[in-house]
């Protein structure tokens, strides 16, 4: 799966899962709440009769003449005898603040209920009864809400990453038709761009013939091409190529990477100013490092002035080329490494060279530095 | 010795005010059958607290009637109303506070032995 299909498809994920937990969250939670109440009444409902059944009791120890009389508890609640004036009568418990005025009430996780009586059986105008609530069930409710609502997040997350794929195949099909395109494309110019340099090059060795400066025109068209092409063919492996990663000698690369820009740099009557240090050796696949310092150098090149400065530095650390070109501001350095992107359209190319320079640098952990002015020139140094 | 005589003073009330709750109240109750335990649920279960059943008490001996009593028409039948009662306000209070103690319910309510 293509980077940018990732991200549209990941970015679709959070907003759907997003939407659709928010409101299974919702309806869960009215739900529980709902059901939390309903098991709460059912227990308001059974203090209700254990009060009724209390009434009837108190009623028969107040018609009874025995010489003590018997309060009957039960192992379910507790109970306790209120006179009118709300003064404690007898029970067994003594609460310590009751609203005699709520029938129901909660306190400390647990249920008291105030009946009122009339008439006064044993004195009492309110029975008190107190229960723990039964939190069981609503434990158990909630318990099972969560799980419902995980199970629900990953039958939603299947489908949505389902109804994702199936939303962005048509741009992914898009894609892929382009990129067969490019790569057709480009395997068909590779031939002939070929066949360009190779005869060049039998012209300037075995003919000392008219026209040089045409000849070496051709080349450095042929030349870009040939770059354009090996870029593209490195993008369109997306990286993932196979690397050769070992010791290269990367001042006897720079050296031929120079030579190869030469006629360029001698077309636009460049100076190049060289502080190479040599047999410096980092560890890097050849390919990598072509594609690396061509990229810079044909920037480097690209973007200069006619009679500008070329200075290119490599030592034990680094590699940096600087131009006299016209240089960037700091909004065009932030957007400098996308793909496609181009801070300046007066040259040629397609915005693809410094996204290959940062997937190499992030690739081998190296550090990259842009230093610009606009109308100055720009260096660009890259540690390893 | 002035504890003692202290002591001996409060005993000699307390007898004299004992004695005369029965003479004044129970020895009359008791000739003619009333039954007291009786006549304190009725009160209990109409006036719940023990200020209330003071308070209409007291009322209905100073000025019994028919209207007032908490006994059933046919019990003023049987045992005609009551004179009205001529002792002294203090005096009246303090009997029906004896008559409440006497036959007080809550301190016949016992927990059930676990």
């Amino acid at each position: 799966m293509l980077r940018s299909e990732k991200k549209s498809l990941f970015r679709f994920l959070v907003i759907y899962m997003i939407t659709t937990m928010a409101l299974f969250t919702l309806a869960s939670t009215l739900f529980f709440t709902y059901e939390k109440h309903r098991f709460l009444d059912e227990q308001r409902d059974l203090l209700g009769t254990y009060s009724e059944i209390l009434t009837n009791k108190i009623r028969t120890l107040h018609q009874s003449s025995l010489p003590k009389l018997v309060y009957p508890t039960n192992k379910n609640y507790h109970s306790a005898l209120f006179d009118i004036n709300k003064a404690y009568i007898f029970g067994d418990f003594k609460p310590n603040s009751i609203d005699f005025n709520q029938p129901y009430q909660i306190q400390n996780k647990t249920l008291y209920h105030v009946k009122q009586v009339i008439p006064y059986y044993l004195g009492a105008a309110y029975i008190v009864l107190k229960s723990p609530i039964n939190r069981v069930p609503i434990q158990k409710l909630f318990k099972h809400t969560l799980l419902f609502l995980l199970v629900a997040f990953f039958i939603f997350l299947i489908l949505g990453y389902f109804l994702g794929r199936l939303f962005i195949s048509p741009m992914r099909q898009s894609f892929e038709k382009m990129n067969h395109f490019i790569q057709d494309t480009t395997h068909e110019l590779n031939t002939p761009i070929s066949t360009i340099l190779t005869n060049i090059e039998l012209l300037d060795t075995l003919y000392d013939c008219e026209g040089k400066e045409e000849r070496k025109r051709i080349e450095i068209a042929s030349k870009t091409l040939s770059r354009l092409y090996d870029d593209m063919t490195y993008l369109k492996l997306n990286n993932k190529h196979h690397r050769e990663i070992k010791e290269c000698d990367i001042s006897q690369l720079l050296h031929e990477r120079i030579l190869y820009f030469t006629s360029m740099i001698e077309s636009k009557k460049i100076t190049l100013e060289t502080k190479i240090v040599d047999n410096i050796t980092i560890m890097i696949d050849q390919n990598d490092a072509i594609r690396l310092i061509d990229n810079l150098l044909s920037n480097a090149i690209k973007y200069n002035k006619q009679k500008g400065l070329l200075t290119i530095t490599l030592d034990l650390k680094h590699l940096s080329i600087a131009d006299s070109g016209v240089g960037m501001n700091d909004e065009e350095i932030k957007k400098i490494f996308r793909r496609f992107e181009r801070s300046n359209k007066s040259e040629g190319g397609f915005g693809i060279g410094m996204d290959i320079v940062n997937q190499i640098i992030s690739f081998y952990n190296f550090k990259i530095d842009i230093h610009s002015k606009e109308s100055m020139g720009t260096k660009v140094s890259v540690r390893w | 010795m002035v504890k003692i005589i202290y002591l001996l003073a409060i005993v000699s009330t307390l007898s004299n005010a004992s004695q005369s709750f029965e003479d004044t109240c129970i020895q009359c109750h008791q000739d003619q059958e009333i039954p007291n335990e009786v006549i304190y649920k009725r009160y209990l279960l109409k006036y719940s607290s023990d200020t209330n059943i003071r308070e209409a008490m007291v009322n209905y001996l100073k000025n019994p009637m028919a209207e007032r009593t908490i006994m059933p028409a046919q019990f003023i039948t049987i045992f005609g109303l009551k004179e009205a009662c001529t002792l002294s306000d203090e005096k009246l209070n303090q009997l029906v506070d004896e008559f409440i103690n006497k036959y007080d319910i809550k301190r016949k309510i016992v927990l059930p032995q676990k």
